[in-house]
């Protein structure tokens, strides 16, 4: 992956959420030159264990039974270790130097605090959100200004689709999601596919011009021209596109914010955005 | 007592040559050289077998299979396989042979027939409907139809999810409480401004907020718990949804790709059959088409198998393929090992276990022979384990199942494949030799039921004229097979010859073509040493001469020791109760004769004579047979009237091997008369031939061999122009001597005599008349005959006095 050649990546490991498809994302980064893989075991699960009036309700169907602190710090032991061995089978197929890491502490504030050292953030999303303990979309304010550049949402489906699908629009980091979304198709063996914003003919031939000139002709690609700022024209692109993943430049905070959180809503394939 | 009828037995003249050597005139042959000749496509003088060949390959019943009984090297192969492959060209092309998987138990995978050809092309078919799946279905599955009916079902069924989980979440939130997925599922716990709530802080509220409050939890604890236990059902309606579609989407995808195979194929009903199953498995299994993920891409990447692997099941394992057979197949099996006759089931290794499929299915011999003909090697199937049995289960059964040897016996527990039996009409030619033919009659039951024609292969065929014009062309076939040098008239000539000799007799030729061609060869390549382009006579005496040189230590080193008197054989001058009785050795192909000294003894006793080599256990029951009827002779023609009061012994001296045959009887008798008689006999001729009870000499075997072993013997002290040997006459028609004995014989340095009746023999051998019985029935007093009388007699009468106590008497005494 292009967008991440030298850069460090940090790839946020959740129990509660399938980790295959985030740690399958890890083979597109050859040239990290290194990978954090984090587990923060939830301190705020911990305290909650210790309130006797609360009750843990489990998938296999056991109610009402009461919290205790030792089955939750066991339970975070057995995840530690899960996830570390499926973090370092991941990444023996990668070159980059790796590390594991187990922390302890509030979810949100220790994603703000590592990913603020890193290039590139890898989570996966969940597009549910019932009973989240870490809310993506309300950290998103805080990871467009100060956390990695190029943040990836990883969803369930990351596998099934076929194209990768970037967004080359006029915003300034349009280039790092085009290279970024090059760099996965070549890694990955996918057709990519740009997406040009239905602007004034002049200045769509200036953008096609300048995707040929950062592609090269050793890029296969195909151009599709979509309403310039409808998220909902992004959302049936992709669709139409049966993205595998689809990545957007990161413009101004704000308007990113909206756009990412409409599209994790709605967007099937995997997201990331670039910057 | 039959010397009173018969005329007198005087002394037989010696054989001339003509008598001992039929040559072939090589003008009696109509050709120069084997080049003028048309060669003989076929087979002289075995009409027998061909007939009954030609029945059997004929007669269509149950069990007349054909076993060809022949001695090796009689062109039984070359004559069956030459036969069959003409008879074979009037039968209808056989079928194809074709496994396919059995969807429903691929533990016993389908065959069917095809029409020849066809087999083939439905192979190339499936490929070709595999390859067309693997565009069209993944094809369908992203279509916008396809993808927007299931991103509906998804909606739909995420939004009922939604609403489910939105409806605990806001009776929690009602409540006061909060919801945090835990790595097992969900706490619920009292929460101010969405954090929950410590220990201290809670224990701080009012006691009837608390107890609302743990109210409130257990009630959502418990619509959460029945939100979980939906989930499952939940799940797998939607799963049930979403594969409908996708049964839908793959039907319509094959069906028509299916449906064109149907067309094609609409006069097989198997085929139709499995077509069904065909389409029934791809729409079950249309994620192998690249729709979605397969359990196989889960595995990591050296464990995941070869893609193509996938599609295996499709595949048609086409065992018989008769595309490019005409007329019925003519199958020749040289190893027939079980699994080289039923087929056999193959095995492959993944990650350390063996596995198999209908595709690792082989075909037997029986397969690839089935509507035709299939030959084997009789002794070759007996000594395979169970290739016998699986032969006669295949016959009786009208089948071929394949089956390991494990599993026929019941060896092995572990689950192999049970392929369809193939329907088998075939017919089997076993080629053998009579003795093993004979043994099978005999201890096989079954035997006789399932091969019901023997085709008998003649080891030997008349020299007729006819035959002789047959046999020349037969012999240039053999120059033109072989590539051999043409050969002229007088080497064919010489050949003939030597196959007569080959088999002991004038009026036959050997029908062993392999002994024949290995003349022929050898004879080039004499003609060759000499740069000639055409083989003559003198190449063929040469060649013959070499391969017996080759052969000859054995019997060089038997005549030296003769020659330096190791072994005593007398070839001149006269003794008393011995004889030089003949033998024959067989080493190998190579056989020879040699002189052996019989003697004999005679006493008083109690009418018993003693084989040695029988007492010493180196004779045989023919052997002894042959001792036994000397006494009944002695005594029939002798003592009728007085006991046999003798005691002989007899032996063949220096010899340590076994003696058998009854070949030798005429000349121990000799030897015994003269012991009784005390009348010498020539040492300069040998003697051969077998006697009957009443003296007459029958014939034996190996008189060429007997006859040049003592010229050998004589030739090498110098021949006499006295020596020779007597003979049965009945033999007389057998002898094709070699060049040289019959150039002695010739020249009158040796002499063979034809003998009809031992009184011949004692006539020639001790130069005095035998003696016939006169009208008083007595023999002449100086007759030999009259002597072994009197001396009999003599010893009779002496038994009788020892027996009564008295002084021994004499028989003048007694007839007086």
């Amino acid at each position: 992956m292009n967008a991440a050649s030298r850069s460090r990546v940090l790839v946020w490991l959740d129990p509660t959420a399938p980790q295959e498809a985030s740690l399958e994302v890890l083979a597109g980064l050859g040239s990290a030159s290194e990978i954090l893989g984090l587990f923060v075991e939830d301190s705020t699960l911990l305290n909650l264990s210790r309130l006797r009036v609360a009750r843990e309700v489990t998938f296999e169907g056991s109610t009402g039974q009461q919290m205790d602190q030792r089955r939750i710090e066991q339970q975070f032991r057995v995840h530690g270790e899960r996830m570390r061995t499926l973090f370092e089978t991941a990444t023996r197929r990668i070159s980059a130097s790796h590390s594991f890491r187990v922390a302890r502490g509030e979810l949100r504030t220790e994603l703000l605090s590592v990913s603020a050292d890193f290039d590139m953030l890898v989570l996966v999303h969940s597009r549910h959100h019932f009973g989240v303990r870490l809310n993506v979309r309300a950290q998103l304010g805080d990871l467009l200004t100060g956390g990695p550049r190029t943040l990836v949402f990883v969803q369930e489906q990351w596998r099934t689709g076929q194209r990768v699908v970037a967004l080359f629009d006029r915003s300034p980091a349009n280039e790092a999601a085009l290279r970024t979304g090059a760099a996965i198709a070549a890694a990955e063996g996918l057709e990519l596919s740009i997406l040009l914003p239905d602007v004034a003919d002049e200045q769509r031939l200036e953008l096609h011009e300048r995707a040929r000139e950062i592609l090269g002709d050793d890029t296969f690609y195909s151009f599709r021209t979509i309403a310039a700022g409808d998220v909902n024209a992004l959302v049936r692109a992709a669709d139409a596109e049966n993205a595998r993943v689809l990545v957007v430049p990161g413009a101004e905070p704000t308007d990113t914010i909206r756009v990412v959180t409409e599209l994790l809503d709605r967007v099937s394939c995997s997201l990331i955005v670039a910057r | 007592m039959t010397s009173k009828k018969n005329k007198p037995h005087g002394p037989p003249g010696p054989l001339h040559v003509e008598q001992v050597l039929r040559r072939c005139d090589p003008a009696d042959l109509g050709f120069a050289t084997t080049a003028d000749v048309e060669p003989l496509v076929g087979i002289v003088g075995q009409s027998r077998a061909l007939g009954a060949l030609e029945f059997g390959a004929r007669m269509d019943g149950d069990g007349f299979n054909i076993y060809v009984l022949g001695t090796p090297g009689s062109q039984r192969h070359e004559v069956v396989s030459h036969f069959l492959e003409q008879e074979s060209r009037q039968k209808p092309q056989p079928i194809d042979w074709c496994y396919v998987n059995n969807f429903a138990d691929s533990q016993k995978p389908k065959g069917f027939t095809l029409t020849a050809g066809q087999g083939l092309r439905l192979k190339q078919d499936m490929n070709q409907l595999v390859e067309d799946l693997q565009a069209s279905i993944p094809a369908a599955f992203e279509s916008e139809n396809y993808r927007n009916r299931r991103a509906e079902i998804e909606e739909e069924f995420n939004e009922q999810n939604k609403r489910a989980q939105e409806e605990v979440q806001a009776e929690a939130e009602k409540e006061g409480l909060g919801l945090l997925s835990t790595p097992h599922g969900f706490a619920i716990a009292p929460t101010r401004e969405g954090r929950p709530l410590a220990e201290e802080e809670f224990m701080k509220l009012p006691e009837e907020e608390r107890k609302r409050t743990q109210q409130a939890i257990e009630r959502v604890s418990e619509k959460l718990g029945k939100y979980f236990e939906n989930l499952p059902s939940f799940h797998k309606e939607r799963r049930q949804r979403i594969k409908e579609i996708d049964k839908n989407v793959t039907m319509f995808a094959v069906g028509s790709l299916i449906e064109d195979l149907r067309v094609l194929y609409e006069d097989y009903p198997s085929v139709i059959e499995y077509l069904d199953a065909v389409q029934e498995d791809v729409v079950a299994h249309a994620q192998d088409f690249g729709v979605g993920e397969t359990q196989a891409d889960l595995l990591p990447p050296g464990m995941r198998p070869d893609p193509k692997q996938r599609f295996k099941r499709y595949d048609v394992n086409v065992l018989v393929n008769n595309a490019a057979t005409e007329g019925a197949p003519v199958t020749y099996e040289s190893h027939p090992t079980y699994q080289n006759l039923v087929g056999r089931v193959e095995h492959a290794s993944q990650f350390g276990t063996l596995v198999t499929d209908f595709t690792m299915i082989r075909s037997g011999a029986l397969h690839t022979a089935n509507g035709g003909y299939l030959i084997l090697d009789a002794e070759k199937i007996l000594v395979q384990p169970y290739a016998w049995e699986g032969l006669k289960r295949a016959i009786q059964n009208r089948e071929i199942r394949i089956e390991s040897l494990g599993q026929m016996l019941s060896l092995v527990s572990t689950q192999g494949l049970e392929p369809d039996a193939m329907p088998l009409k075939v017919k089997i030619v076993l080629i053998g030799n009579r003795f093993l033919y004979y043994l099978l009659c005999q201890l096989d039951p079954e035997f006789p039921q399932f091969f019901k024609v023997a085709a008998d292969f003649e080891d030997r065929i008349p020299r007729s004229a006819e035959n002789l014009e047959l046999y020349g062309r037969m012999l240039a076939s053999i120059v033109q097979k072989k590539s051999l040098r043409p050969f002229d008239a007088g080497s064919v000539a010489r050949v003939i010859e030597e196959s007569s000799r080959w088999v002991g007799d004038t009026e036959k030729l050997s029908a062993s073509m392999r002994t024949v061609t290995d003349l022929m060869s050898e004879a080039d390549y004499c003609a060759g040493q000499r740069d000639a382009t055409l083989v003559e006579r003198a190449d063929v005496e040469k060649a013959i001469e070499q391969r017996t040189f080759r052969l000859d230590r054995i019997r060089s080193q038997l005549q030296e020791s003769i020659q330096r008197k190791t072994i005593h054989i007398s070839t001149d001058g006269e003794a008393v109760g011995q004889v030089n009785g003949l033998s024959v050795l067989q080493l190998g192909d190579f056989m020879f004769g040699q002189p052996s000294r019989i003697t004999a003894t005679a006493r008083l006793g109690a009418g018993k004579v003693v084989d040695i080599e029988r007492e010493v256990e180196l004779g045989g029951a023919i052997h002894s047979k042959g001792v036994l009827i000397l006494s009944s002779y002695l005594g029939s023609r002798y003592t009728t009237d007085v006991p046999l009061s003798l005691s002989a012994s007899l032996v063949f001296e220096q010899s340590y091997g076994q003696i058998e045959g009854d070949s030798a009887s005429v000349a121990e008798l000799m030897a015994l008369l003269s012991a009784i008689t005390d009348v010498p006999i020539r040492q300069s001729l040998a003697i051969t031939g077998s006697v009957d009870q009443k003296g007459v000499v029958q014939a034996i075997g190996g008189v060429n061999q007997k006859v040049e072993g003592f010229f050998d013997t004589c030739k090498a002290r110098g021949l006499s122009g006295e020596q020779g040997v007597l003979i049965p006459a009945d033999n007389v028609q057998h002898l094709m001597l070699r060049r040289d004995v019959a150039e002695a014989i010739a020249a009158k340095q040796f002499h063979v005599y034809p003998l009809t009746h031992v009184d011949e023999a004692i006539a020639l051998l001790t130069g005095r008349e035998a003696g016939e019985r006169d009208a008083d029935g007595m023999f002449p007093r100086d007759s030999v005959n009259g002597l072994a009388e009197h001396a009999l007699r003599n010893l009779a009468s002496q038994r009788r006095s020892f027996a009564s106590g008295g002084e021994a008497g004499s028989a003048d005494d007694e007839r007086s």
